[in-house]
């Protein structure tokens, strides 16, 4: 088979062609997927055009873009710096849970402090002390009474 | 003499046909849709052919043109004229083609012949053939079966020699015009077109052979 013989068996194909009725139904079906796509589109144009009256109307300076942005990206890089400390946190705490040495948990707990025994308190000696205080002011009061009524007898 | 009258009948049909689609372009971009209507009516049945044939199936075929049709009726406006209508619309198709194939990488067996639009039955092709079979049935069958090899060969064939090979051989449309659709060389055609045509032999070659 030569390339004449391939050329012409091709050109036979050219005669594939759908039915003139098929084009009206393909037209039909093109309106129909227009009208829907510029519906949505439409749609879109009104919330772009909301926002965009929305914003028009703030008065906002132009500086305050550059800072909100500015302001924005230094809360993102804070926000992702305190993320990875935490999560290198977590991973050696998770580290030393998993290992077998348990001794390990002791140093995260605190110490217990051992406090010296107390002592009951004894009255008894100073029950004494106070007993001997007590009879010599009231043998000095008994003393001072006798000496006025003495003085009063006179 | 006769060939010089034929090219002047040619070349007065293609300005007609340009001077026709301009006018149609221009009063779609005025926002008259039922001129862009006319338009999808002349390049309909062209545009399918070509697609088809490169995708091989109906409903990816349906599915494309639609794409097709819709792409060029939105960048309407962006066509200057600076190449033709004809030309601006294939090149469309064609890449939009190219990607679709590149994205799917599917390739189905199936013909036209074996659909709703049996080729066998169509008058046109019954006529295209009748000399070649002789009204042997034996010679038909082959024709017929021969035709079903070559969609299979065709689908063996890359995208872009499948568009060369769908453009040149089965529309008919002269090097020059491909180049300018796919923006390459004339050389860059035929030899693709050199490549995809031995290639095509090798896969006949076998049921030449039986």
């Amino acid at each position: 088979m030569d390339e004449q013989k391939i050329h012409r068996l091709l050109q036979l194909k050219n005669h594939e062609y759908p039915s003139s009725e098929m084009v009206e139904e393909f037209i039909s079906e093109f309106h129909r997927r227009q009208d829907k796509e510029s519906s949505y589109r439409s749609f879109l144009n009104e919330i772009k055009e909301r926002i965009s009256f929305f914003f028009s109307d703030l008065p906002i300076p132009r500086i305050a873009y550059v800072g909100a942005t500015a302001l924005a990206l230094c809360c993102s890089i804070i926000i992702l710096q305190t993320k990875s400390s935490t999560k290198n946190e977590n991973e050696s705490a998770s580290s030393l849970l998993c290992s077998d040495n348990f001794s390990a948990i002791h140093y995260y707990s605190s110490p217990i402090i051992e406090k010296d025994e107390e002592q009951p308190i004894s009255f008894d000696e100073s029950e004494k002390d106070n007993d001997s205080i007590f009879s010599s002011i009231s043998h000095l009061l008994q003393k001072k009474s006798s000496k006025k009524q003495s003085l009063m007898s006179l | 003499m006769i060939a010089t009258e034929e090219t002047v009948q040619l070349n007065q049909s293609k300005t007609n046909t340009t001077d026709e689609d301009n006018f149609l372009v221009s009063q779609t971009q005025n926002g008259n849709s039922k001129a862009f209507d006319n338009l999808i009516r002349k390049y309909h049945s062209r545009l399918y052919g070509l697609v088809y044939h490169m995708t091989s199936d109906h409903e990816d075929t349906n599915d494309l043109l639609q794409d097709i049709f819709s792409k060029a009726y939105r960048s309407i406006n962006h066509f200057h004229g600076k190449s033709s209508f004809y030309t601006w619309i294939y090149r469309i198709a064609v890449n939009m083609t190219l990607n679709f194939i590149k994205k799917q990488r599917r390739q189905r067996y199936t013909s036209i012949n074996d659909d709703d639009h049996p080729i066998e039955n169509d008058p046109e092709f019954i006529e295209a053939t009748k000399n070649k079979a002789s009204l042997d049935p034996s010679a038909a069958m082959n024709n017929q079966e021969l035709q079903k090899k070559l969609t299979k060969a065709m689908l063996q064939l890359s995208a872009p020699h499948r568009a060369v090979v769908t453009l040149f051989d089965i529309q008919g449309m002269p090097q020059a015009e491909i180049a300018k659709i796919l923006k390459t060389t004339e050389g860059t055609i035929r030899s693709r077109l050199f490549y995809a045509h031995r290639q095509l032999q090798n896969y006949l070659r076998e049921f030449m052979l039986k």
